[in-house]
């Protein structure tokens, strides 16, 4: 053997390696890199950001972190025993607790009752601090659709219990989709909202037909939480009834352990939630499930109102992006039942961004021009001059 | 099908898995009918404008050749062509997202489509008789005609798909002072998706093939898959006869090193568009879109982040279409080198949109004589160059001005640099007309580099930025009150910007750090050459902002429109 062969051989005496294996070595150690930082990434984040049992105590980023934790897993963290009092959104817009207050008296004042969510509220805060004699009753639901506020109404009303003069009742144009939803749950996942109401149909006679959810107060839902029977009850309806219900996104897994699951879960869930809407907005809500149902509630509740002498009003609140898709399908037939009513688009352009704040709401200044208009509506009786 | 979707991961995956397991030419059938499946996806009936291009410019490329056109080939192209007609105008394809599919509504031809495949045969009948005819005239005149109807039938069809309804509505008014009323001119037009590109694409292929820079093609089904390779098909890279063409015509062998690149450009180019681009796309159209007042930053804010909206979307796309094409063993040309680093708009249009730049200096800015004529020739040359360019982005007239604006600016410069180039000051400065990435600094060197250099970027990027403005302007008036909002004029209102997200925040801050280090490095893509840890983290990172990203709101892709 020379030298010159044993200079070429390695010290531990085996082949060098090719550049071609070396090369997928490298790949491989990068890839094990990644893997690895991706797991202490993901590891450090649940610990800088823990989600906490009251999503009213979180940080923007612990939210931001935990928007896409499943529905079930929120809601046995949210609603909880021990956390149950803090959680105040978990008691909000029950109807069977919320819509059987009657409406006090006074004779120096002319009473409304008004229905709906936010928005509503908003307006009729304006509408007493622009006529002080106006005093008002309301009855509202997180983002809550038409089908919540007429149940809300139709509990008052078979509940006989005093009602207002004057019923008024705002219908939000982006809560249309959920009119084919059971429960909030289903369509807010990120930040949960779990008050349930009827969904409804149109029989082929022509009468509206509910499908009650299998809970219905905040109590119920606390004790299906612990009730395997009951909460399976649950989901099934909501498997079978709400539009919006997905497996994925409602039911806890292990996706619930790690920030980049929720994440992922989270993007599946808004894309979901997305392609749906995208579908019923297609054709401007003009779908069966909708449009009619719809026109049945509001006329419904314009007749009920009236055989108690009261005087019913419906507000149509076009929020940002939904365009006039509400007024095309609802402003039509209450014109034809003679029904008063006003759409927000005649006086706040639903396309104008400075008419919304950031969180989708109207600004005070919006809000002023839709409570003046509906105050003006008011004053065409002339009871209210 | 966008590159962003679920969908498009599982057509790519189904294609990519067929590919592997096929024959070369197997291999080219599989990827044209993918081709095709991935535009129709979008809209089935224009396809047939593809398959119109494609065998007009075959044909073309054939016949500009001495050889001419075989009747086998004659018949293929000519069966290609009325076939395309029959499959995809004659069902009615909107049938199929009808709620309650029918075929009876699917096998009901349109009316559009019936006219379409009668004229598309008499076509082909007259094409082949005038073929016969053609074959007797000179060489060189036979040549320069079927340029000519190459150039016609192509921007023909560009010219009538994108910019008919532009003109019409344009020449409105004009029409109705002259007392003309042009009601039944407005027809409405759809805008197939990357008409522009593939128009391009395809045309620069007869043209070279006329200034005999590349041989013709008598492969039809190679030159169809030309047409409608997938990666670049609806925004780019505008790829070249020479640089394609031969890549699909031989057998591929696809090597690990490069299907790595084809991933990492994959998640490079998801990252931008799905975390970045989509993540500050609803802060700019909350300013852009809104019909109501807002306020001077909303502008300067707007402008800025549109800015890297548009870079990472397009830029985002090139990555992904080429990162896709590297997993097929094809390589595409680079779109985008480093284009916010530019000094100046002539280094500018070097970076960005390479294969548009390229094309137009090729095909409009050389053959209009270039620089070769004088000072007065060359700024017009320029500045006509930079307005079509501009008019080839769209149909508006925001597009035209940003083309005028680009115009000015390479003019601007040229004259700038120009009267420096003729009185150097010094020696130092006429040593120092070479910058360190070879291009020509002609100017004086009063500062430093470490200085002078982030200096020119930055007051070119400001210009740039203002050019972005014009880009994304709704409207001419918008472009008026905008700027005088940014020069301090006009009604300020409030604020109404949308913030961006925060996988939009976090995205733009590494991806700026990365393109600070390539710049530094002077290579694409330099992390690629740090140690295994530290690749590592950049992956993790971008893995980890780009699945933050998905909960973006996806939108497609800027140059779709295009």
């Amino acid at each position: 053997m020379s030298l010159d062969n044993l200079s070429i051989s390695n010290s531990s005496g085996r082949r060098p390696r090719s550049p071609r294996s070396q090369s997928r070595l490298r790949v491989g150690a990068i890839m094990l890199w990644t893997v690895a930082v991706l797991a202490v990434a993901d590891l450090a984040t649940g610990i800088v950001f823990p989600p906490l049992r009251d999503p009213l105590r979180m940080s923007s980023l612990q939210l931001y972190f935990d928007y896409g934790r499943s529905i079930e897993g929120k809601l046995r963290d949210e609603v909880g025993a021990a956390s149950a009092q803090d959680a105040v959104i978990i008691d909000a817009g029950w109807i069977a607790e919320n819509c059987n207050r009657a409406s006090p008296t006074s004779p120096d004042k002319h009473a409304f009752d008004i229905y709906g969510m936010s928005f509503s509220n908003r307006i009729g805060e304006r509408l007493v601090q622009l006529d002080p004699t106006l005093t008002e009753n309301r009855f509202a639901g997180p983002s809550a659709p038409v089908n919540h506020s007429y149940a809300c109404f139709l509990h008052r009303f078979d509940s006989k219990v005093n009602l207002a003069p004057i019923q008024i009742l705002g219908v939000l144009a982006s809560s249309i989709p959920r009119m084919l939803t059971l429960t909030g749950l289903t369509t807010s996942f990120e930040a949960i909202q779990p008050f349930t109401y009827p969904r409804y149909s149109l029989a082929a006679d022509g009468r509206l037909v509910a499908i009650n959810p299998s809970i219905s107060t905040a109590y119920e839902l606390r004790e299906t939480l612990t009730n395997p029977a009951k909460w399976h009850r649950f989901v099934n309806q909501l498997a079978m009834h709400d539009y919006f219900y997905d497996r994925f996104v409602f039911n806890a897994d292990l996706l619930d352990h790690s920030a980049l699951g929720r994440m992922v879960r989270r993007a599946w869930g808004q894309r979901v939630q997305r392609e749906r809407i995208a579908k019923l907005r297609r054709d401007d809500f003009a779908n069966p499930d909708i449009e009619p149902v719809l026109r049945a509630m509001l006329i419904d509740f314009a007749k009920k109102a009236r055989s108690v002498h009261a005087r019913p009003i419906v507000v149509l609140i076009e929020d940002r992006g939904f365009g006039r898709s509400l007024s095309t399908i609802g402003a039509p037939a209450l014109a034809a039942n003679h029904v008063e009513f006003i759409s927000t688009s005649d006086v706040v352009s639903p396309e104008a961004a400075d008419n919304f704040l950031a969180d989708g709401h109207f600004t005070a200044a919006a809000n002023d021009k839709v409570a003046r208009a509906v105050l003006s509506l008011l004053r065409r009786d002339p009871a209210m001059r | 099908m966008l590159f962003n979707s679920p969908e498009f991961f599982v057509f790519l995956a189904i294609v990519y898995v067929t590919y592997r397991v096929l024959p070369f030419r197997w291999q080219n059938r599989m990827l044209l009918v993918a081709g095709y499946v991935f535009y129709g996806w979008w809209d089935v009936r224009f396809l047939f404008l593809i398959a119109f291009s494609t065998t007009v410019d075959f044909s073309i490329g054939a016949l500009l050749s001495e050889k001419g056109m075989a009747p086998p080939l004659r018949w293929t192209a000519s069966l290609f062509m009325v076939a395309a007609a029959l499959l995809f105008l004659c069902p009615n394809w909107s049938a199929l997202a009808a709620t309650s599919f029918s075929l009876g509504a699917f096998l009901t031809p349109p009316e559009l489509g019936i006219k379409v495949l009668v004229g598309t045969t008499i076509f082909v009948i007259v094409a082949n008789l005038l073929i016969e005819r053609l074959g007797r005239l000179p060489l060189e005149r036979r040549r320069k005609l079927l340029l000519l109807c190459s150039i016609g039938v192509n921007l023909g069809f560009l010219g009538f798909f994108k910019y008919f309804n532009f003109f019409v509505g344009s020449g409105d008014a004009a029409l109705r002072s002259l007392g003309f009323d042009p009601t039944g001119l407005h027809l409405d037009i759809i805008l197939p998706v990357g008409i522009s590109f593939y128009t391009f694409q395809s045309l620069s292929y007869t043209i070279d093939v006329y200034r005999r820079r590349t041989e013709p093609t008598f492969r039809f089904w190679d030159f169809a898959l030309f047409v409608a390779y997938f990666p670049p098909l609806v925004a780019g890279p505008i790829e070249r006869a020479w640089h394609l063409l031969p890549q699909l015509s031989r057998p591929r062998r696809i090597r690990f090193a490069q299907s790595m690149d084809g991933i990492v450009l994959i998640l490079l180019g998801l990252f931008k568009k799905v975390a970045i681009a989509d993540g500050v796309a609803p802060a700019v159209n909350s300013v852009f879109n809104s019909t109501g007042v807002v306020s001077q930053s909303d502008v300067y804010l707007a402008t800025l982040l549109f800015a890297i909206q548009i870079f990472c979307d397009f830029s985002g796309y090139s990555d992904i279409a080429r990162g896709v094409s590297k997993l097929f063993g094809v390589e595409l040309i680079l779109n985008f080198d480093l284009p916010y680093f530019s000094k100046n708009p002539s280094e500018f249009w070097r970076r960005w949109h390479i294969s548009l730049s390229s094309w137009l200096r090729d095909y409009l800015y050389i053959p209009l004589g270039g620089s070769r004529f004088g000072g007065a020739r060359t700024f017009l040359n320029l500045f006509l160059t930079m307005l079509l360019g501009g008019l080839w982005h769209g149909a508006a007239w925001n597009f035209v001005l940003w083309g005028a604006y680009q115009g000015a600016l390479l003019c601007g410069h040229r004259l700038l640099t120009r009267s420096s180039e003729t009185l150097p000051t010094s020696v130092e400065a006429v040593n120092a007309t070479t910058d360190r990435h070879g291009g020509a600094i002609r100017r004086a060197k009063f500062l430093p580099d470490s200085i002078s250099i982030p200096l020119r970027i930055a007051v070119f990027f400001v210009f740039c930025c203002y050019g972005w403005l014009l880009f994304r302007a709704d409207s001419l008036e918008q472009i008026s009150t905008f700027t005088n909002l940014l020069l301090g004029f006009g009604t300020r209102g409030t604020s109404v910007m949308a913030r961006p997200t925060l996988a939009a925040q976090l995205g733009i801050v590494v991806l700026a750090g990365l393109q600070i280090c390539d710049y530094r490095a002077g290579i694409l893509e330099s992390f690629r050459n740090w140690a295994p840890p530290l690749q590592g983290l950049v992956y993790a990172a971008l893995i980890f902002i780009l699945i933050m990203g998905t909960s973006n709101v996806p939108g497609q892709f800027i140059y779709f429109q295009f």
